[in-house]
C-alpha cells in the first residue's frame, strides 16, 4: 500500500519535473528547429455542394502563414491548435491553422503555395490541386440535404405573375441554417407571399422536412432571364464514430445534446432559373390597354342617386383579383361632362388570393352635378390580359342614373366625405439651391466709409452735455440774480415806505385827496418788498398769511389787517371818517411797519 | 530770395505733379469696370467679375453692395472662404440685406467644419433684435441721437417741468438703458475684436509660431474664428468653443473694412 502510494508520488513528481523541463525548453527548441511550412487538404475531388478542410501546419515559429488570394473559393477560418512532441529526444512543436473552403465554380484550381516569413526569408508550403463538379443526379438522389429553386411557369408574359419558390429539403438534423445569398431578381417586380412554410414530404421514399419561400414575380421587359441562384449555409449534425459496439450506439444517445454527434458545415446552391419573358398578344389587344394582366373583378356603387345641384356624390369602384393591380391603378372614367370630378386617392390592399399575390384596390370619386335633371354615369370599365384564358377581357360596372335637383338657397355648397382627402398638401420640395443674384444698381459706388465717425460720435456725445451743463449754470445764475434784486427790495422797502409816508401826510389833510388808496398802495408795497412778491393784487388774507409766516406777533397783524379794512372800506365802503380817525390809523400803521420791519430784520 | 522762390517754384512743379499723377490713377472709370464686372457674372465669367471687383474695391469704394457682389463672384468660382469674408465685410454694412443673408447662409452650409458657438453675442441678438439689424454706424447714431434727447429733456427740465416731459424724460432714460449697453458692445465688437476667416481649402492649426509645431486641429475653407494676435506671419486665432492655436497668415484673411 505504501508503496504503490511512493510509486504514485514518484510518477507524479518525475511528470511535474519533465513538464517544466518541456515548458523551459520548448522556446529554445522552437529557434533549434528548422522553420517549414506544410498545406494539406483532407479532399481533392469535390463536388460544388461540399467543402475542403485545408490545414497549414507551420513548424519552428509562431508566425502566421500567409493565405494567399483564392477568388474561387469562399474562405471560412476555423481556428489554430499547437502541438509539442518528444521522439527520440527531439523535441518539435507545430502550429496547425484550419480554413474551410467553399467553391464557387466547378473547375480543376491550384491553391498555394502559402508564404511564412521567417528572419527576412520567405519559406514555401507546397500546392495542392482541387477538382469541382456538379454535384451529380444520383448524388442529388441520395442527399440528405439539398435545396431548390423553381418557378411556377418559365414561359410567362409581360407582367404576368410567376410564382418563385425557394425550397431547403432535409432529411437530417441540421443547425444554424441561414440565407446567405438572395437573387436580385432583375427585370422582375418582387412582392412576398407570405412567411416561410414547414412541412414534411416524402421523396423517392424518404421523408423529408421542407421549408418553403415564396415570392411572386413580375417580369417588366420581354426576353430570357436568368435568376441567380441561392445559397443557404447550415450545419448538418452527424453522429460521431466510434470504436467498436457500445450500449450508447442508438438513436437517442446520437443526439447533440449528449455530445456524440458533431457539426459538419454546409453550403447549398440553387441553381439558375432561366425565364423566357413573352410579350403581350398583339391580337385583341385593346385600345388604352393600361398593361393589367391578371384576373380581376370590378363593382361599383355610389353614395346617393338624388341629389341638389351642387351637392356632392361618391362614386366608389372596387377592383380585386390578382395580377400587377399594385402598380397600375389608374381607371380611366369617360362621359362625365356634366360633372365636376375630384379623384380621391387610390387605397391598395393587398391580399394573397389562392397563393398568388394580388389584392383590392378602392378609387372614390367625388361627383358634383352642375347642371339639373336626370343625368347619366355610363359604364365604367377597363380591359385586362387573362392569362388563364388566354385572352384580352374586360371588367365592367355602371351605369347609373341620378336625379340632380335644384339648390337650396340657404346652402349652395356642401363638403363631402369625398372631398375631404381632396386637398392633400405636400411639402415643397427643394430641387436646386443657389445663391441670389448681384446688385447692379449704381448705389453700390456710394462711399460708405465713416472717416470722421469719431469726430462726430464725440461731438455729438459730448455737445449735449455741454448744453445742458450751460443751461444749468444759466439757471443757478439767473436764480442768484433774482435773489440779488429780491434782497435790495427788501432792504429798501423801509426806504421807500418812509420816502411815501410824507406825499401819504399831506393827502391825510386834503379831505378832497385819494388818502386811502395811496395809503393802502404804500403799506401793500411795504409788505410785497418786504416778502419779495407782487404786490399790486396782495389781498387781506394774503398778507395775514405772510406775516403770520413771518413770525410776526399776532396783536400788530390783527392791527394791520384792522388798518387795511380801514383803507379799504373807506375807499368801498362809502363810509365818511373824521380826520381824527384817519390820522389815528395814519399813525397806528406807521407804528406797525416799523414793528414789522424791526422784527423781518432779525 | 531767389533760392527761396526756385524752392517754391519746384515744390509747386512737385505737387502738380503729385496732382496730375493722382488724376491719371483716377482716370481709371469705376463705372464701367463695374459694369464690366456685373456683365462678366451674368455671363458666368466669375473670374473676371472677381478681378473687377475686387480692383474698384481696392481703389477705396467701401460699398456693401460692392462686397456682396464680390461674394458672389467667389462663389461661384468655388472659393467659399472668400465668399464668406466678403459676405461678412458685406453684413458690416448692411445686415438688414435678405439676399446677403441667404447667399451667407448658403455659403456656410457649404463648410465643413461644425464649430459650436456660445457667444455673448448670439445671447445679445436673441434678446436685442435691433443689435444684429443696424450695423454699428446706425446703432452708434441711434444711441447718439437718445443721448442727445436725454440731455436736451435734462435741460429743459432746468427752467420748465410739466406730466408729459416727466414721461418723455423716462423713457428716454429706459432708451438709453436699452441702447447704450447694446451699443457700446458693437462698438467694441467692431473696432476691437478682429474676425478672421479661413480662405485655404484646409490648414493646419498649430501649437506655437513655427513649421514644426504640434498641429492641435484642422479647419476647413470658410471657418470664422476670432484674431487674437499676429507675429511674423503668423496668427493667434481662437475659436467660439474655446479652441485655440497659431495658423499661418497667408491662409486666412481678417474680416475689417
Amino acid at each position: 500500500m505504501i508503496k504503490n502510494i511512493y510509486h504514485k508520488y514518484y510518477n507524479l513528481k518525475t511528470f511535474y519535473v519533465l513538464a517544466v523541463l518541456a515548458t523551459l525548453l520548448l522556446p529554445c527548441s522552437l529557434f533549434a528547429e528548422s522553420v517549414s511550412v506544410t498545406a494539406m487538404v483532407d479532399k481533392n475531388d469535390i463536388t460544388l455542394e461540399d467543402y475542403i478542410l485545408l490545414r497549414i501546419s507551420v513548424k519552428g515559429t509562431r508566425d502566421n502563414p500567409e493565405l494567399p488570394e483564392m477568388p474561387d473559393f469562399r474562405v471560412q477560418s476555423r481556428g489554430s491548435s499547437s502541438q509539442v512532441s518528444i521522439v527520440n529526444g527531439q523535441m518539435t512543436s507545430s502550429i496547425e491553422y484550419n480554413y474551410l473552403l467553399h467553391p464557387e465554380k466547378t473547375g480543376s484550381y491550384t491553391i498555394g503555395p502559402f508564404y511564412l516569413k521567417d528572419r527576412g526569408d520567405r519559406i514555401k508550403s507546397n500546392k495542392i490541386r482541387i477538382n469541382i463538379q456538379e454535384a451529380s443526379a444520383a448524388e442529388e438522389a441520395s442527399k440528405d440535404v439539398f435545396v431548390v429553386a423553381e418557378v411556377d411557369n418559365d414561359r410567362p408574359h409581360i407582367y404576368q405573375q410567376i410564382i418563385y419558390t425557394f425550397k431547403f429539403c432535409r432529411a437530417v438534423k441540421i443547425a444554424n441554417a441561414s440565407l446567405t445569398e438572395t437573387p436580385s431578381f432583375d427585370g422582375f417586380i418582387k412582392e412576398d407571399l407570405g412567411k416561410e412554410k414547414e412541412y414534411q414530404k416524402v421523396i423517392n421514399g424518404r421523408q423529408f422536412v421542407v421549408t418553403e419561400i415564396k415570392y411572386a414575380l413580375f417580369p417588366t421587359k420581354t426576353g430570357v432571364f436568368k435568376i441567380t441562384p441561392s445559397t443557404l449555409q447550415c450545419s448538418v449534425v452527424v453522429s460521431k464514430k466510434r470504436r467498436g459496439r457500445s450500449q450508447f450506439n442508438n438513436s437517442f444517445f446520437g443526439d447533440s445534446f449528449f455530445g456524440f454527434s458533431e457539426t459538419v458545415p454546409k453550403v447549398l446552391k440553387s441553381g439558375f432559373v432561366t425565364v423566357m419573358v413573352q410579350p403581350l398578344p398583339a391580337v385583341g389587344k385593346p385600345p388604352g390597354f393600361t398593361n393589367l394582366v391578371g384576373n380581376f373583378e370590378m363593382t361599383s356603387s355610389l353614395s346617393s342617386k338624388k341629389v341638389e345641384k351642387g351637392e356632392s356624390v361618391t362614386l366608389t369602384l372596387n377592383i380585386s383579383g390578382t395580377g400587377n393591380l399594385k402598380n397600375n391603378n389608374q381607371i380611366e372614367t369617360g362621359g362625365l361632362q356634366n360633372f365636376k370630378v375630384y379623384d380621391d386617392k387610390p387605397v391598395f390592399e393587398p391580399k394573397i388570393i389562392k397563393g398568388k399575390a394580388g389584392g383590392s384596390l378602392v378609387i372614390k370619386k367625388a361627383l358634383v352635378p352642375l347642371v339639373e335633371g336626370k343625368l347619366k354615369i355610363p359604364e365604367i370599365s377597363f380591359s385586362f390580359y387573362n392569362p388563364d384564358s388566354g385572352r384580352y377581357e374586360k371588367a365592367v360596372t355602371g351605369p347609373y342614373v341620378m336625379d340632380v335637383i335644384p339648390a337650396k338657397d340657404k346652402e349652395k355648397f356642401a363638403v363631402v366625405e369625398g372631398m375631404k382627402n381632396l386637398a392633400v398638401k405636400q411639402d415643397v420640395k427643394i430641387l436646386g439651391k443657389d445663391i441670389l443674384p448681384i446688385h447692379t444698381g449704381l448705389n453700390a459706388f456710394s462711399n460708405e466709409t465713416h472717416k470722421m465717425f469719431f469726430l462726430i460720435s464725440l461731438i455729438l456725445l459730448f455737445a449735449p452735455v455741454v448744453l445742458y451743463f450751460t443751461a444749468f449754470l444759466y439757471k443757478i445764475s439767473r436764480e442768484k440774480k433774482e435773489e440779488g434784486a429780491g434782497l435790495t427790495r427788501q432792504r429798501n422797502a423801509y426806504k421807500l415806505f418812509k420816502k411815501n409816508i410824507y406825499a401819504a401826510s399831506k393827502k391825510l389833510k386834503d379831505s378832497n385827496s385819494d388818502f386811502y388808496q395811496f395809503a393802502q398802495k404804500i403799506l401793500k408795497d411795504f409788505i410785497a418788498d418786504r416778502f419779495n412778491v407782487p404786490g399790486n393784487a396782495l389781498t387781506v388774507n394774503e398778507m395775514e398769511a405772510m406775516l403770520l409766516a413771518g413770525e410776526i406777533p399776532v396783536e400788530i397783524v390783527d392791527n394791520m389787517k384792522r388798518i387795511m379794512l380801514f383803507y379799504d372800506s373807506g375807499q368801498f365802503g362809502f363810509k365818511q371818517y373824521s380826520a381824527q380817525e384817519k390820522e389815528e390809523i395814519f399813525d397806528l400803521m406807521k407804528k406797525c411797519v416799523v414793528l414789522v420791519n424791526k422784527k423781518l430784520k432779525r | 530770395m531767389k533760392k527761396i522762390i526756385l524752392t517754391l517754384a519746384a515744390l509747386i512743379l512737385f505737387s502738380m505733379i503729385n496732382v496730375y499723377a493722382a488724376d491719371e490713377q483716377d482716370s481709371v472709370d469705376y463705372p464701367r469696370l463695374f459694369l464690366k464686372a456685373n456683365e462678366a457674372y451674368v455671363g458666368s465669367d466669375f473670374k473676371t467679375s472677381v478681378v473687377c471687383y475686387e480692383k474698384i474695391i481696392s481703389s477705396g469704394i467701401i460699398n456693401g453692395e460692392m462686397f456682396y457682389n464680390l461674394g458672389n463672384s467667389y462663389l461661384k468660382t468655388g472659393e467659399v472662404g472668400r465668399a464668406i469674408l466678403n459676405y461678412r465685410k458685406a453684413e458690416l454694412l448692411m445686415p438688414r440685406d435678405e439676399d446677403l443673408q441667404a447667399n451667407l447662409g448658403y455659403a456656410y452650409e457649404l463648410t465643413r467644419d461644425n464649430i459650436e458657438c456660445k457667444e455673448l453675442v448670439s445671447f445679445i441678438e436673441n434678446f436685442c433684435f435691433w443689435y444684429s439689424k443696424l450695423n454699428v454706424y446706425e446703432l452708434s447714431y441711434l444711441f447718439l441721437a437718445v443721448n442727445f434727447l436725454f440731455w436736451l429733456l435734462l435741460a429743459v427740465r432746468c427752467f420748465y417741468r410739466n406730466e408729459v416731459l416727466k414721461i418723455v424724460f423716462y423713457i428716454t432714460v429706459f432708451l438709453m438703458l436699452v441702447i447704450g449697453p447694446s451699443s457700446g458692445f458693437k462698438i467694441y465688437n467692431h473696432y476691437f475684436v478682429k474676425k478672421g476667416v479661413v480662405t485655404h481649402k484646409e490648414i493646419l492649426v498649430r501649437s506655437g509660431r513655427t513649421i514644426n509645431g504640434t498641429v492641435l486641429f484642422k479647419l476647413h475653407e470658410g471657418a470664422e474664428f476670432v484674431w487674437l494676435q499676429e507675429n511674423e506671419g503668423w496668427v493667434k486665432i481662437s475659436l467660439c468653443d474655446g479652441k485655440k492655436g497659431w495658423v499661418q497668415k497667408k491662409v486666412v484673411d481678417c474680416i475689417i473694412l
